[in-house]
């Protein structure tokens, strides 16, 4: 998933750069605040734990060539769900992924706030809070740590892929296709070694596990947000693909009605369904039209990539939405 | 990948004028480098300039007395998910050209085209220029200098604080990779055996996981409780001797950076192209 220099344009390169600086030094502000000064070289040595982790390889679940083909962990997920915040995942992958980078070449310099976006962020936010939501809806660690895995590996794979296709070096929809399906099964390789992993953690030294239930407790509802939030991505990236074109039962009965369609076939002849338009609007009197900014769920010249991007941006804008009313009512009561 | 990290540490301290360079100089051409690389603009020009760089690495390679076997080794192991996207894109259209020509007609109404052929090779060219620029800088320079130069050119204290010490266990933890791996083969374990079932696997994979994280976990204690034994506290820095650049260091910095935005102006305005 590491994406190397030159698969993306400098320009977009220069733009990533700039959101993981941001992330970065939130990632130095945690150090400082919660963790104290002085354990940074504690992280550190983690850090090269981690490194050393993301080497021990071993085949997929599923075997897609014959000798099959090998996966390995990132441990973003691990590293926040051990140390109590994301931020902790941000600050280790910092520095593996530069390390790599620099040192071996593994992903690229120019790309580096990309990978880092990526594997770092996305990877430890969303590990992070699906294994907290999860575990305080089901209670059980395993599980939890198994779909915070999978889930940390597959959305960092999805945003590759969007990357990708941003910057026209991958199509969008092969690339969701290919990285989806790889990185779904490298996902369970992800997950199965973060619940086995925790699981030894929590038995060997359960002290270094971040333990706050006040925290859990008080955030349940960020965790319900979160949960929303990945599910809405899960639905919109696949509803592109899997959304029909056809009219639906509205528009199909009203173009039925005015002759512009068959009711039996799914084609609306465009001159008529035009002239049905304006016999309705000459019958009611209203004239009122609106243009809604992603007509059709697109965005005018961006095809498949736009109908992701709209979506994504509804999604969002319900969530704003809905979190700035929740926070209204919660102030009133 | 880890134990890597003892064969480039190994060629990082040979002796030659290109390992004598100062660590700025390397990291400030190379980044440059790969900067002027990544921002050529997709077209066949790409050959030539790139071409000329490669050229030109290969000078510098061979200046530092390494092994070609060294470079392509590490090319190699480099390579894979690179060459994989670069592959499928000779099967794809792209943003970049207007008009696609198809030369081969595959089952299942895949195709390939001419175009997209050229904009796989001019990927191709700038992602080994890429990649080689980084095997040249990780190959002549010491990760202990390179850290140095890095926090002299304006790296953050506590990045490269952080940083050093995990470069430090980098080599520690190479140690004890070789050392899990023995006890794989011992214990006759395989992770890629499909005689063993994956849930068994699986957990022996995680359990090593979860044990190679405890341990750097608890060296991490260890180091910071040492120290603080030897007097550090959170207004601790790491002591970088300040030292000012040679005249071979100023020429080689000048003239690096010199032939890398020459090159591809002559390529594009000189109207070198074909």
């Amino acid at each position: 998933m590491h994406i190397p220099d030159a698969f993306l344009p400098l320009t977009h390169g220069l733009v990533y750069w700039i959101i993981a600086l941001v992330f970065i030094v939130l990632a130095l502000r945690w150090a400082k605040s919660e963790m104290s000064d002085e354990k940074v070289p504690l992280v550190a040595v983690l850090a090269a734990g981690i490194f050393t982790i993301q080497t021990l390889n071993m085949a997929l679940p599923i075997s897609i060539v014959p000798g099959g083909v090998s996966g390995h962990v990132v441990g973003a997920a691990l590293a926040a769900i051990v140390l109590g915040s994301p931020y902790a995942a941000v600050f280790i992958m910092a520095m593996v992924l530069a390390v790599q980078a620099i040192i071996f070449g593994d992903g690229g310099i120019t790309v580096m706030g990309a990978n880092f976006i990526n594997m770092g962020v996305l990877g430890g936010f969303f590990g992070f809070y699906t294994y907290r939501s999860l575990h305080n809806l089901i209670n059980n660690q395993f599980a939890s740590a198994l779909i915070a895995g999978w889930v940390s590996l597959f959305i960092p794979a999805i945003a590759c892929a969007l990357e990708l296709a941003i910057a026209g070096t991958f199509p969008l929809t092969i690339g969701l296709i290919t990285m989806g399906v790889y990185h779904a099964i490298i996902g369970i390789i992800e997950g199965g070694a973060t619940a086995f992993a925790l699981s030894l953690i929590t038995t060997a030294r359960p002290d270094i596990m971040y333990h706050s239930t006040s925290i859990m407790k008080r955030k349940k509802r960020d965790a319900a947000i979160l949960a929303g939030i990945i599910i809405a991505l899960g639905i919109a990236i696949a509803a592109p693909f899997a959304a029909s074109t056809y009219p639906d039962g509205l528009e199909s009965a009203f173009y039925g009605i005015y002759g512009a369609k068959d009711f039996q076939s799914p084609v609306i002849e465009d001159t008529m369904a035009a002239t049905a338009e304006q016999a309705v609007i000459e019958k009611t009197g209203n004239e009122f039209s609106w243009t809604a900014p992603f007509q059709d769920y697109q965005i005018p010249g961006f095809d498949k990539m736009g109908e992701v991007g709209a979506i994504v941006i509804g999604l969002l804008s319900i969530v704003l939405v809905g979190y700035g009313v929740t926070k209204m009512i919660a102030r009133q009561k | 990948m880890i134990d890597e990290v003892f064969y480039i540490e190994k060629s990082a301290y040979c002796k030659s004028y290109i390992h004598s360079l100062d660590a700025r100089v390397k990291i400030i051409s190379a980044f440059s480098l790969i900067i002027v690389t990544v921002a050529l603009p997709y077209s066949t020009a790409v050959f030539f300039v790139g071409g000329f760089f490669l050229l030109f690495l290969a000078s510098l390679w061979a200046l530092s007395h390494l092994s070609p076997l060294i470079f392509l080794k590490r090319l190699a192991a480099i390579l894979p998910f690179g060459l994989c996207i670069i592959f499928f894109q000779i099967f794809l259209t792209n943003r970049y050209y207007s008009t696609f020509h198809i030369i081969a007609h595959l089952p299942f109404g895949i195709h390939i085209y001419t175009e997209s052929i050229e904009f796989a090779g001019i990927l191709l060219m700038k992602f080994i220029v890429c990649v080689s620029v980084i095997i040249f800088l990780s190959s002549t320079t010491k990760l202990q200098e390179m850290l140095d130069g890095a926090k002299q050119l304006g790296l953050p204290s506590d990045f490269v604080m952080a940083l050093g010490m995990m470069v430090r266990y980098l080599f520690v933890f190479g140690y004890t990779y070789r050392k899990i791996n023995e006890t794989f083969k011992t214990k006759c374990f395989d992770p890629f055996d499909n005689q063993l079932s994956y849930h068994y696997r699986l957990r022996q994979i995680g359990y090593t996981i979860g044990t190679l994280f405890l341990r750097s976990y608890e060296q991490g204690e260890r180091t910071y409780l040492a120290m603080l034994c030897r007097g550090y506290d959170r207004h601790s820095d790491i002591y970088v001797r300040q030292k000012n650049l040679s005249r071979r260091d100023w020429v080689f910095l000048i003239l690096s950076l010199t032939f890398f935005i020459i090159i591809p102006i002559v390529v594009y305005i000189g109207g070198i192209l074909p």
